[in-house]
């Protein structure tokens, strides 16, 4: 990440966002890719995924003083945020923009190659997920792109959901570490 | 280096505006709690029954306007519509948002149907930022094919200079067009970009557009060098169902 906060935990990050705005921006290089990955696989449209994931970060920071550690990770409230804008969005028929009007956002500036980094980052999500190995590859379909409980997953691939959750957690690591590759 | 590296930059300064109202308002307590003790000493000293009605603070800047085109209300009326500035000096009886879309650029605008007070009406595509729209854009169908551009703003002309745009071309679609793209080289490369397509299919939507058919209109800010462009429809399927050419200046630009 760099900058200077490279020791940080995420939680920590979100926790000093409230006084030191150059934390929520580490916070931000750190899951950017993943947040756009995340919503780029479920509505299929890079800018509209950029918009999403631009709402997510705005709604973070903008709520980040209820963040409580006690109560769970930083990353599954971040992407607990995102669920909601995306269920929210969908709902409404247009992407939230609540966030970012409240934060005083200017709107996102999107440019073709902006559009072209995000498109292709899908792309290339797709492809390291295709060479994990044939188990972790199964799990984490099943869990990250299926949405599929660990119950149900352990039952198809017969085995124990400790099992499954070791090769979802395996399998997103190599990814993050090939993702975060140049 | 990050992918959306504006979104860093506005994230940390939201941050940092969102650290100083905190502050502003943590200071502000304390120095309001400092007056009213001594308000309340004063008063008591002092005995006096004065009832002088005090002020509603107001929020500095207060404007309780939505940040502008955030927003897309199909059925209403344009965002800040009596602001517009409006070169056509017809007078209008309606307008009705038909749908919104996304330049390239980033910024919204809405696709507008204006009638007029006496016979006529006009689709625009308004740009709330800008208050400024091309007006009467994509009024005229195509003669053949699925698509047609029917209207092309150069830069620096009267138009792009209100909507501080490149250029902007718009154009016409039928029913079954559900995404147009305009393909083109640039830099040694072929690239693709998606139009904008605002789809009308929406009954009351078709009356205020005065159409009985659905149809779409699209929109999009030419990439500044391009060479062998040309724009194409799909379908709903992702067949290819027409292709259109683009207007003669925008090719010798590129």
């Amino acid at each position: 990440v760099g900058s200077g906060f490279d020791g940080w935990t995420d939680e920590d990050l979100l926790e000093a966002a409230r006084r030191e705005p150059a934390a929520f921006g580490a916070l931000y290089r750190r899951y950017e890719e993943r947040m756009l990955l995340f919503f780029v696989r479920r509505v299929g449209d890079a800018e509209v995924a950029a918009d999403l994931a631009a709402e997510t970060f705005a709604a973070a920071l903008a709520s980040a003083r209820g963040f409580k550690r006690r109560k769970g990770t930083a990353s599954a409230w971040l992407f607990g945020t995102a669920h909601n804008i995306l269920a929210m969005s969908a709902r409404r028929g247009s992407v939230e923009a609540r966030a970012r009007r409240r934060l005083g956002m200017p709107p996102l500036l999107l440019t073709d190659e902006v559009v072209e980094r995000v498109e292709a980052l899908d792309r290339r999500a797709l492809d390291l997920v295709a060479q994990l190995p044939a188990d972790q590859q199964l799990a984490v379909r099943a869990r990250v792109i299926d949405e599929r409980d660990y119950a149900q997953i352990a039952k198809d691939l017969r085995c124990s959901e400790a099992v499954v959750r070791k090769r979802v957690s395996r399998g997103l690591a190599t990814l993050r570490n090939r993702l975060e590759e140049p | 280096m990050t992918l959306i590296p504006d979104l860093e930059r506005d994230l940390v300064n939201a941050a940092s505006r969102g650290a100083t109202v905190r502050r502003r308002l943590w200071l502000g307590a304390r120095l309001a709690g400092v007056a009213a003790a001594l308000s309340a000493v004063v008063v008591a000293a002092i005995v006096m029954g004065s009832s002088d009605p005090g002020q509603r603070a107001t929020a500095p800047g207060g404007n309780d306007r939505p940040a502008v085109g955030a927003t897309c209300a199909p059925g209403r009326e344009p965002t800040a519509a009596d602001e517009w500035e409006r070169g056509d000096p017809r007078p209008v009886r309606a307008m009705t948002v038909l749908g919104c879309g996304r330049l390239w650029d980033g910024r919204r605008f809405e696709l507008v149907a204006r009638k007029f007070r006496r016979n006529g009406l006009c689709l625009d595509v308004y740009i709330p930022d800008r208050r400024a729209a091309l007006e009467c854009a994509a009024g005229v169908l195509p003669h053949s094919g699925a698509i047609g551009v029917t209207a092309y703003a150069p830069p620096g002309g009267g138009a792009t200079e209100r909507l501080r745009a490149r250029a902007l071309v718009v154009g016409w679609a039928t029913a079954p067009v559900a995404r147009v793209e305009l393909t083109f080289r640039s830099d040694g490369v072929e690239r693709r970009r998606r139009a904008a397509l605002v789809r009308v299919r929406d009954e009351k939507l078709l009356s205020a557009a005065g159409r009985k058919e659905p149809f779409g209109v699209f929109a999009f800010v030419p990439p500044e060098r391009m060479s062998a462009a040309h724009l194409a429809a799909f379908g709903e399927d992702g067949q290819q169902v027409g292709r259109a050419r683009l207007p003669r200046p925008l090719l010798k630009a590129g």
